[in-house]
């Protein structure tokens, strides 16, 4: 459906979290809406109401002309009707049926045609070989695959995935991460993923809703979110500061050289990465000198200047242009020695090893904005 | 030994089996699904005939089936026949004092499948009704097949509420556990014998294959 997924509704827990949540979700325009939080914000109570597993107590969900909810009208459409596919962190497989029964079970079609459609996604999520064993008999990454195919055979509108990929292993994981957005490209169908994992969110995500404490606390593209927190909460959220998309040159003997605006940044990575990637550097990682100081080993040195200074207790946050945005937490203490001030060209270090790329499975997808 | 007593209890326990499944299961279901406070009042009834002397509960039966009983009242004007110490009047009064039996198993067999499971099935389309036959009854069978397993073995013994209710009608309502006290009032011990051995041996083997299928629940 061609339309953003608007919700606003409230759940309260008894001596519990009240929820409320008020996000237009633009599933129509982006391929992976991510629920970005910590734990407990609320985020997957927000996708069982979206699923119709929960039921807020007010509040109004809409899909174009379609009305999920409406507590004012007695409106609640029952996760049936509401055609999606939802997938959740682990042992949501039907333990008495095969993968292939697993898959088949909501594909309603006559027997020669169904098992063609299961055969086909099974095989798009590379477990075609495994569609006779049960799910006991299957790996964790290799339960999650077929959940997912038994999600998309079904063909629904909209996927929900509340923490897929959190119950496995971190190689399972990374590799399941970049494979989920080219199902979802092939198979036609946005998501909304949910999840508390930084580097899943900045991967996966066209657009990131970022949740606190019940409530949306910020809504935009990832860079806008991880390199632009609109709150010093969110800035405590989201914890990197810098994220900038660059461009990978090559990986040698453990480093790798990326190019950002026509600067050039070395990171420590020996693993094969895709051309575009995410550069993100955490704040304090960052050292700032006089232009004159002399040279310490780290990897990365880069003429700067000072665009902004703003106390926060006992450090101070600085933000940088050195070609892209660089920001920068320093001690007080630190930043009255170097005599810092808004206009002021210094050096900024930081080791390769603080520089942690995250690959871009599909970069046609998102529109970065071209860094400031 | 007393061959139409026997049969009369196995009609008994087969027809309060198969009603109790009929009833019970859809009973058991929404216990074991439903999230309504005010539940724990229908888990006490059901409950109830487990601490309830059966004197008493066949005294409230006769009551309630008697001809000036509203249920046996009603009975004998549709069919022009008593409900007390009859046939169907000692099945609905076994299936009262069975109900526990059979809705427990069946409730355990049910709790003890995960919601989500539920939950998924009918995310991806699935009625209430198919999900509870395409998820809930396979995964839930070890309890069902206990619940029914108890109910028949328990009907075959009940002794108390079939003599309030049934009286001791031969080859109407008399069963094999009041037979085995006629005898042994009589001092017939050897017959008494043969019928006790026949109980126990049935019963027994009602146990072990409850147990039996337990340890052959589905597990991940």
């Amino acid at each position: 459906m061609k339309q953003p997924l608007v919700a606003e509704f409230a759940r309260a827990f008894r001596r519990g979290p009240r929820i409320e949540f008020a996000a237009e979700l633009p599933v129509d325009r982006c391929q992976i809406v991510v629920l970005f939080g910590p734990s407990g914000c609320g985020k997957t109570t927000v996708l069982r109401c979206l699923a119709g597993l929960d039921r807020p107590q007010e509040g109004r969900i809409v899909w174009g002309d379609e009305c999920w909810l409406d507590t004012t009208r007695q409106v609640r459409l029952t996760p049936q009707a509401r055609r999606i596919g939802f997938v959740t962190q682990d042992d949501s497989l039907f333990p008495h049926l095969t993968a292939a029964q697993n898959v088949a079970y909501a594909v309603k079609k006559k027997a020669p045609e169904r098992d063609r459609t299961v055969q086909e996604f099974l095989e798009l999520v590379g477990v075609a070989g495994l569609a006779h064993r049960y799910p006991q008999e299957l790996s964790g990454g290799q339960r999650q695959r077929v959940a997912l195919a038994r999600a998309l055979a079904r063909q629904p509108r909209l996927l929900l995935l509340d923490e897929p990929f959190s119950s496995l292993d971190e190689p399972t994981r990374a590799a399941l991460r970049l494979e989920l957005r080219r199902w979802l490209d092939r198979a036609h169908i946005p998501a909304i993923l949910v999840t508390h994992d930084r580097q899943e969110a900045m991967a996966l995500g066209d657009q990131i809703v970022l949740m606190a404490a019940g409530r949306v606390v910020q809504q935009g593209s990832p860079a806008e979110v991880f390199s632009r927190p609109a709150t010093a909460e969110v800035a405590q959220i989201v914890g990197v500061e810098t994220v900038v998309p660059g461009r990978l040159i090559r990986v040698e003997q453990g480093l790798a050289q990326v190019e950002i605006a026509g600067r050039t940044v070395w990171a420590a990575s020996s693993e094969t990465l895709s051309r575009e990637v995410l550069v993100t550097i955490r704040p304090e990682n960052v050292t700032l000198l006089r232009a004159s100081q002399a040279r310490s080993s780290a990897r990365n040195r880069l003429a700067a200047r000072i665009v902004t200074l703003q106390p926060l207790g006992a450090a101070v946050r600085i933000e940088l242009d050195c070609g892209f945005r660089l920001v920068a937490m320093l001690t007080g203490q630190a930043c009255h020695e170097l005599m810092l001030e808004p206009g002021q060209e210094v050096t900024a270090e930081f080791k390769a090893s603080a520089v942690h790329l995250i690959p871009l499975s599909d970069a046609g997808h998102r529109t970065w904005p071209e860094p400031s | 030994m007393d061959w139409q007593a026997v049969m009369v209890s196995l009609q008994l326990a087969s027809c309060t089996t198969l009603l109790l499944c009929l009833l019970g299961i859809p009973l058991a279901y929404w216990l074991a699904m439903s999230r309504w406070p005010g539940r724990f009042v229908i888990q006490a009834v059901v409950a109830l005939p487990l601490v309830l002397p059966p004197t008493v509960l066949g005294f409230y039966l006769l009551l309630l089936l008697g001809p000036r009983g509203p249920v046996g009242g009603l009975f004998e004007a549709w069919t022009g026949r008593s409900l007390a110490f009859s046939f169907p009047g000692l099945v609905v009064a076994s299936m009262l004092f069975s109900l526990p039996f059979a809705v427990r198993p069946f409730v355990v067999g049910f709790a003890s499948i995960d919601r989500r499971l539920l939950e998924a099935s009918w995310v991806l389309g699935e009625s209430h009704w198919g999900t509870f036959w395409r998820v809930a009854v396979p995964l839930g069978w070890p309890g069902i097949v206990a619940g029914a397993v108890l109910a028949f073995a328990h009907t075959l013994g009940e002794f108390g509420v079939v003599l309030m209710v049934g009286g001791n009608i031969p080859g109407v309502t008399r069963t094999v556990s009041i037979a085995i006290y006629d005898e042994v009032q009589a001092m017939q011990y050897d017959r008494a014998a043969w019928a006790s051995g026949l109980l126990l041996l049935v019963s027994f083997l009602a146990m072990a294959s409850t147990y039996l299928v337990e340890r052959r629940t589905w597990a991940i």
